[in-house]
């Protein structure tokens, strides 16, 4: 095993920003879930496809949709297959007549607003007047149209990470280059978090946060609904840790020092706030942009470091035999 | 103080080419699994959206979003267009009658269609999924939408049999691997399963995977035991047996579980087999729930290499 000063801070760091990102995370699922952000971005793209707020609503009322909601009436579906979008708006444009009757389609076309209409215009005339291809070229129209929707959503994702990230840090004063100089110049809280890091990579299964998922009706092979159970996060020495770690005791001590020591009409907030930025900006910009990265990729690296410490054997370690290829494979 | 900065900076800037896929998530019912954890084969009502044309293997794919078993699935009829299938073909298209079909066929976890970009597929039989499962059917065509679950190979759709003249293995079938490339894959240090284990909840985590159709040189070690279908017949079973290269006679796999259909030519044969028989064999694995049950039992997560088992689809020449 390979135990660096310099790779202990590294795998210290590496845990710590996993720690902060798992929190960014649950905070982020919490606001896109309770702010129905897929279901939402998906009505934008229809929106932006069709260029018609009347006809979207159309298609969300069509039952083909309709049935994708997850709660009939209140909320949109986060999802829709491009099948049932391309028989939707066939419905819609063919009207009382089969889906197949491209005439009563064109029909419709002429209804819609220009550019939706110049669009589907064109998808005709490339199907060479075939109903399936033209059902298969919207289709692909939509597909594009998602792949669009699915960018924006990451790009939305990414900048809630990056302002939830700034008010975690903010709050808890999660100051990068603090937290180097403390594992730099303690090793017992360096060997402390090593020990956790590694515990954690242990019992984590391979991925940063496994879920835990409880089912209704558990003793049915075919009924009941799965419930979150809570994932694998945080174990009490860690949130020991966390908080030993963090906070605004420290710099609140000195302000406090400060207040006793002043003199009469002496100013202490606005010096206090400068030396604070003095001090802590650059790690804090440090911190936010590690945890702009995310979970998955903190967790990748930790298992990383880790690979590279336990790469190289103590000088106290025994030479042992290396355990065949696939064996462990035998089930 | 610099220094310290740029400690920092250097710590950051290098890992970002590090950056990998941290896989996908499936949620299974613990009790769905116990009961099929020795089963070979599922019969389910599956509402298939759409039947593909001709695959790369020859298969002909349906695909589902909702199904009794609960999972976005795709059914798959061996070499389903050839002239010999043309009744099961027809059964299973969704303006054939009801889109809804009794589909009865080997049930098969493998993460060979994941939702891109990760996140969780649920099995549910209730209604409304939870947020965490988001990627219940978030991408994919619909004959073939994001999956980790298949119906593979289709015994019979609505009654209508496809097993006997369904597997065999012809030339039309390009996705068939060596066993010595599949293994490579299989057990590579990086392939993992990752367990998280409630009371009534599995939860796997694997990054994808492929490599379904393989030819197995088998050494039975065990005789047969039989397996039960829903209706509590016996469809078929499986023998216990090590899979070794053609060539050299490396061990790929101990004791592999090696499942087979009753009525088939390879069901016919390792009924037949003793231990110590050798057979060529076309396999389709798949995620042994037998194992990932046992070792899991007790822990709350685990990590273990590929549990794998494989459903025999054709016999070979022995080589």
């Amino acid at each position: 095993m390979m135990s660096l000063p310099i790779l202990d801070v590294a795998i210290g760091m590496a845990f710590l920003y996993l720690l902060f990102a798992l929190m960014c995370t649950t905070l982020n699922e919490i606001i896109a879930n309770a702010l129905n952000r897929r279901a939402k971005m998906l009505q934008m793209g229809l929106l932006r496809l069709l260029g018609s707020e009347d006809l979207v609503k159309t298609l969300y009322e069509h039952p083909a949709i309709a049935s994708l909601a997850p709660l009939k009436g209140k909320a949109l579906p986060s999802y829709i297959p491009a099948q049932r979008f391309a028989e939707a708006l066939l419905d819609q444009l063919t009207g009382a007549n089969p889906l197949t009757d491209l005439a009563a389609a064109e029909t419709g076309i002429q209804g819609l607003p220009q550019g939706v209409a110049q669009q589907l215009k064109a998808l005709l005339q490339r199907s060479g007047r075939s109903p399936d291809e033209f059902h298969k070229n919207i289709q692909e129209w939509y597909d594009q149209t998602m792949d669009r929707v699915t960018g924006w959503y990451k790009r939305y994702v990414q900048k809630q990470t990056f302002v939830l990230a700034t008010i975690l840090v903010l709050l808890l004063n999660l100051d990068t280059t603090q937290l180097i100089q403390r594992l730099w110049s303690d090793p017992t809280l360096r060997a402390t978090v090593v020990e956790q890091a590694k515990a954690r990579i242990e019992a984590s299964g391979g991925t940063p946060e496994l879920p835990i998922v409880e089912y209704t009706e558990p003793d049915k092979t075919d009924a009941g609904f799965p419930v979150p159970a809570g994932t694998a996060t945080f174990t009490d020495s860690e949130k020991e840790l966390l908080a030993s770690l963090t906070g605004w005791a420290t710099e609140f001590q000195r302000l406090d020092a400060q207040r006793q020591l002043r003199s009469q009409g002496e100013a202490i907030w606005l010096p206090w706030l400068g030396r604070v930025l003095k001090e802590h900006l650059l790690g804090w910009i440090l911190t936010v942009v590690a945890l702009s990265l995310g979970a998955p990729f903190w967790f990748d690296t930790l298992n990383r470091f880790m690979n590279l410490r336990n790469a190289g054997r103590a000088p106290t370690e025994p030479r042992s035999k290396a355990k065949p290829a696939g064996e462990a494979n035998h089930a | 103080m610099l220094k310290r900065i740029l400690f920092g900076i250097a710590l950051l800037a290098p890992v970002q080419v590090w950056c990998a896929d941290s896989g996908s998530i499936l949620v299974l019912k613990t009790a769905w699994a116990q009961k099929y954890r020795n089963r070979l084969s599922v019969e389910a009502k599956v509402t298939i959206l759409h039947v593909s044309a001709k695959e790369k293997d020859a298969d002909i794919h349906g695909g589902s979003r909702v199904n009794q078993v609960g999972l976005p699935m795709v059914a798959e009829i061996l070499n389903g267009t050839q002239p010999s299938q043309k009744r099961v073909r027809q059964e299973m298209q969704p303006n054939q009658g009801s889109s809804q079909k009794t589909i009865y066929g080997a049930w098969r976890l493998w993460f060979e269609h994941p939702p891109k970009g990760g996140g969780a597929q649920c099995q549910n039989f209730g209604s409304g999924a939870p947020a965490m499962c988001d990627r219940q059917a978030l991408r994919g065509s619909d004959s073939n939408p994001d999956h980790s679950f298949e119906i593979h190979p289709v015994f019979a759709v609505n009654g209508v049999a496809a097993a006997r003249t369904s597997m065999v293995l012809l030339p039309d079938n390009q996705g068939v691997y060596d066993a010595k490339s599949a293994f490579k894959v299989y057990t590579a240090k990086t392939r993992k399963v990752n367990i998280a284990r409630s009371k009534s909840g599995l939860t796997l985590n694997s990054t994808r995977i492929a490599y379904n159709y393989v030819r197995l040189r088998v050494r039975v070690t065990s005789a047969s035991t039989k397996t039960l279908r829903d209706d509590g017949t016996s469809d078929g079973g499986w023998v216990s047996a090590d899979v070794v290269t053609d060539d050299d006679d490396e061990v790929l796999q101990q004791g592999a579980r090696i499942f087979y259909f009753a009525d088939s030519a390879p069901g016919d044969a390792l009924q037949k087999s003793h231990s110590g028989d050798e057979l060529e064999l076309l396999g389709i694995p798949r995620l042994s729930l037998d194992t990932i049950l046992r070792v899991s039992e007790g822990k709350q997560t685990i990590s273990i290499p590929l549990p794998l088992e494989f459903v025999a689809v054709a016999l070979l020449p022995l080589t």
